[in-house]
C-alpha cells in the first residue's frame, strides 16, 4: 500500500511528530528522575533508624504528656469539657518505625499510578500529533494536492487515519518500554521488586492496554476534530473551549439542576474509571442528615461503561468526518 | 480519435454554509481533442478554475457531463486520475517540507517510482534548490514545482491553471518550450492563462469563457478568422486624396472608416477590386493590407472586457452568452 507508506513517512517527516514525541519523553524523563531521587532504599540499617526514632517520638511525647498535658487534661474533664475517655495519653502505635522510614519506590504498589502517568504524557502528545497531522494539511492545501492524486476522499482520509493510530501506539508502546525499564530501576535500586508475580505482571499489561486506548482516543479525537474543522487551531479552540465548559459551566449548572450524580458528566471521572477499573460517585442528595449518619446512596462506573462511552462518541466524531469528507467542496 | 477531455452542459453552484450563493458555471461546455495544446481563457472570476476542480473531483457539479479519456468523471476518477497530471491556481504545499520530499511523498502516494523526482526536479530547473524548504522557495520557484508535481505521473493529459503566474521571462519561454516539447510527445495539455500572446504562440486550439459559458472555442486559426474584421488598411500616395477614394470605395459596396493618414475598407472580398477601382479614377495605392486580429482583441471583443476610457470595469461585468443548444448524443 503506497498510500499508507506515504503517510507514514509524512507524519516521521512533520517536526511536529517529533517535537510532541521528544517533549513527552522529556517529560517521562523528569518524572523519572525526580521518582529516583526521591525514593530510597531501605536497608537493615536504615530500618533499624526508623524503630530507634520512633521509640524516640513516642518517649518523647509520653513524657511531655506524663510533665503536663495529662494533667490539663484531667482539669478539662472536672470542669465537664470532655468526656473522660479523651485522657489516654500518647500510644505506641502512632509511632510506627513505618512512618520514620525514607519513602521508598514499591513496584508492585506504585507502577500502576505510573502507567497512568504514561498514558496521560503520551495521550497528549498524542492528541497534539493527530489535530496538527491533518489541520496542517488542510490549511497549507496538501490535502487538496494529494486528494488530486487520489479523489478516494474516504480512502485517504481513513488510511492518515489509521496511520496515525498505528504510528502513535508504536511510539508510545516504545516510550512505554522505556518507563517500564526506568521504573523497574528505580524499584531495584531505589526500592523494591518484592512481590511480583506472573499475575501482577499480566495486571500491569491490561492497564498499559487501556493506557494505550486512552492514547488512540486523544488521537483520534485531535484527528476528527482538527478535520472537521480543517484546521489545527480549530481543534484546540474546541478543546479549550470542551475543558472550560465541562470544568466550569457544567459544574454550575449541574449544582443548580440538583443532579443526582453530577460526577457522571466528566470526562475526568470517566477516564479514571477506564484506568482503574471503576469510580464510585455517591448520591450526597439521598441523605437525610436529620436522622444522623448516613451512608448515601452510590453508583459504580465501570471501565466497560466507560469505555463504551468513549468508543461510541469517538465512533460517531470519525463517521461525522468520514462523511464530511465525502461531501464537502474542497475548494 | 475520442477527445481526451469532454464537458457538456457543467452547471456549479457555490452554496456558503449559512447561505448565499453564487454560480460560477452555467450550462459550460468543452471539448479538447488528443495531442493539443488547448488555451483556457476567460476574464477574472469566469469559472476557469472552477471548472478544472470540478473536473479533479474536487469540488462536486450541479449538473452536466464530463469525460477525461473517455470515462465519464467524478465516476470513474479513480481509474483515470493516473493519467492526469493537475495544478489547480497556484497549488500550496506544506511550507516545511523541502521540494524532494514533497515530490517524493506525492510519488508514493500515487505509485510513481522516486526516480521520477529528480527527473521532474531537473526538468523545472530545481535541481539545485530541491533540498531547500518549500516556505523559502518565491513565487516562481513554487510554480515551477507545482508544474513538477503535475509532470510527476507522466500523464496523459496535464491541467495547468496560470501555470506561468509568476514566473519570470525566461521561465515562461522555458515553460513556452516544455510545452511544445511535451505536445510533441503527445501529451495533451490544458492551458488556462491570461497571457494570451503566450496562449497564441503555443495553443493549437481555444475556449473561451465568459460568466461561466462558453463563448467560443475552436482553433486559433478559426477563432481568430472567424471574428476578424475582414477589413482592409488603405493607404494612399497623397493623402489629400484620401476624401476621393472614401467616395468612390463606399459607391461599390464598401464600409469605410476614415482616418487622417488612412482608410479602413470592409466589406470587399477582393482587395483586389479596390486597387482596381481606385487605378480606375487615378488613385494610386501605396498600401494595402488585410488587418489581422489578433487573440487579445478578439478575446476584449468576444467577452466585453475591453478598457472604456474613464470606466472601471467590475469583475463579472462581461458578456454572457446564450445557453448552448442540446448537444447531439
Ligand atoms: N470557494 C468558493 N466559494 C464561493 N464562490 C466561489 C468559490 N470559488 C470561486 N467562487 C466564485 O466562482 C466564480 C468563478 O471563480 P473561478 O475561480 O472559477 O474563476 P477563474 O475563471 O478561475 O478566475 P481567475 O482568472 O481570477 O482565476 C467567481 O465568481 C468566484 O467568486
Ligand atoms: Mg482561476
Amino acid at each position: 500500500m503506497s498510500l499508507v507508506r506515504a503517510e507514514r513517512r509524512r507524519l516521521h517527516k512533520r517536526r511536529v511528530t517529533v517535537v510532541m514525541l521528544a517533549i513527552g519523553v522529556i517529560l517521562l524523563g523528569l518524572i523519572a528522575g525526580g521518582t529516583w531521587f526521591s525514593n530510597h532504599k531501605v536497608s537493615d540499617a536504615t530500618r533499624a533508624a526508623a524503630v530507634a526514632q520512633a521509640e524516640q517520638e513516642y518517649q518523647r511525647a509520653l513524657d511531655d504528656w506524663n510533665s503536663n498535658g495529662k494533667k490539663r487534661c484531667e482539669d478539662d474533664v472536672k470542669a465537664g469539657q470532655i468526656p473522660a475517655e479523651a485522657c489516654q495519653g500518647p500510644k505506641p502505635d502512632y509511632f510506627l518505625a513505618d512512618y520514620y522510614m525514607p519513602s521508598t519506590f514499591v513496584f508492585k504498589a506504585g507502577f500502576r499510578d505510573m502507567l497512568t502517568v504514561w498514558a496521560m504524557i503520551m495521550a497528549f502528545v498524542a492528541l497534539v500529533i493527530g489535530a496538527s497531522s491533518i489541520g496542517a494539511e488542510w490549511s497549507s492545501g496538501s490535502m487538496m494536492n494529494l486528494l488530486t492524486w487520489q479523489p478516494r476522499r474516504v480512502r485517504v482520509l481513513g488510511t492518515k487515519l489509521g496511520v496515525l493510530l498505528a504510528v502513535t501506539a508504536f511510539w508510545s508502546l516504545v516510550v512505554g518500554a522505556l518507563w517500564t525499564a526506568a521504573m523497574w530501576a528505580t524499584a531495584v535500586f531505589r526500592g523494591t521488586t518484592a512481590g511480583m508475580t506472573s499475575g501482577t505482571w499480566q495486571s500491569f499489561a491490561l492497564t498499559g492496554l487501556r493506557g494505550l486506548g486512552v492514547v488512540a482516543a486523544a488521537a483520534v479525537f485531535g484527528f476528527v476534530l482538527a478535520s472537521l474543522g480543517r484546521r489545527t487551531a480549530v481543534a484546540m479552540g474546541v478543546l479549550i473551549a470542551l475543558i472550560v465548559v465541562t470544568q466550569f459551566g457544567l459544574t454550575i449548572l449541574l449544582f443548580m439542576a440538583k443532579v443526582r450524580y453530577p460526577e457522571m458528566f466528566f470526562v475526568g471521572n470517566h477516564l479514571q474509571a477506564w484506568m482503574n477499573g471503576s469510580v464510585t460517585m455517591y448520591d450526597q442528595t439521598s441523605c437525610d442528615f436529620s436522622a444522623g449518619m448516613c451512608q448515601p446512596q452510590q453508583l459504580v462506573l465501570t471501565w466497560q461503561r466507560a469505555g463504551t462511552i468513549f468508543g461510541a462518541g469517538l465512533l460517531a466524531l470519525v463517521g461525522l468526518s468520514m462523511w464530511q469528507i465525502r461531501a464537502r467542496d474542497v475548494a | 480519435m475520442a477527445p481526451v477531455l469532454e464537458i457538456h452542459g457543467l452547471h456549479k453552484t457555490y452554496r456558503g454554509l449559512f447561505g448565499g450563493s453564487r454560480t460560477a458555471l452555467d450550462g459550460f461546455d468543452m471539448v479538447v481533442e488528443a495531442g493539443e495544446v488547448h488555451g483556457f481563457l476567460g476574464p477574472n472570476g469566469s469559472g476557469k478554475t472552477t471548472t478544472l476542480r470540478t473536473l479533479l473531483g474536487l469540488i462536486k457539479a450541479n449538473g452536466g457531463e464530463m469525460r477525461i479519456l473517455g470515462q465519464s468523471v467524478p465516476h470513474h476518477l479513480p481509474g483515470v486520475i493516473g493519467e492526469v497530471g493537475a495544478i489547480v491556481e497556484s497549488p500550496q504545499f506544506f511550507g516545511n517540507f523541502s521540494a524532494r520530499d514533497t515530490l517524493s511523498l506525492l510519488a508514493d502516494a500515487g505509485d510513481v517510482p522516486q526516480t521520477r523526482v529528480d527527473e521532474v526536479l531537473e526538468l523545472v530547473g530545481l535541481r539545485d534548490r530541491a533540498k531547500d524548504k518549500v516556505k523559502a522557495y518565491s513565487l516562481g520557484m513554487k510554480q515551477r514545482l507545482a508544474v513538477a508535481s503535475a509532470l510527476l505521473k507522466q500523464p496523459r493529459l496535464l491541467i495547468l491553471d496560470e501555470p506561468a503566474n509568476g514566473l519570470d521571462p525566461g521561465g515562461i519561454r522555458e515553460m513556452r518550450d516544455l510545452m511544445r516539447g511535451l505536445a510533441a510527445g503527445g501529451m495533451t495539455v490544458v492551458l488556462s492563462s491570461h497571457i494570451l500572446n503566450e496562449v497564441e504562440q503555443i495553443c493549437d486550439a481555444v475556449t473561451i469563457i465568459s460568466r461561466g459559458r462558453r463563448v467560443t472555442a475552436g482553433s486559433v486559426a478559426e477563432v481568430l478568422a472567424a471574428h476578424s474584421t475582414g477589413q482592409v488598411l488603405v493607404r494612399l500616395e497623397s493623402p489629400a486624396e484620401l476624401a476621393m477614394a472614401d467616395a468612390a470605395l463606399t459607391e461599390m459596396g464598401g464600409r469605410v472608416t476614415a482616418y487622417p493618414d488612412h482608410l479602413l475598407v470592409a466589406g470587399i472580398a477582393q482587395p483586389a477590386d479596390i486597387t482596381r477601382k481606385l487605378a480606375a479614377r487615378d488613385l494610386f495605392v501605396s498600401e494595402l493590407s488585410p488587418v489581422v486580429a489578433d487573440l487579445e482583441s478578439v478575446f476584449l471583443q468576444l467577452t466585453g472586457t475591453a478598457p472604456v476610457e474613464g470606466q472601471h470595469r467590475q469583475v463579472d461585468q462581461s458578456v454572457v452568452a446564450t445557453p448552448s443548444e442540446e448537444v447531439p448524443a
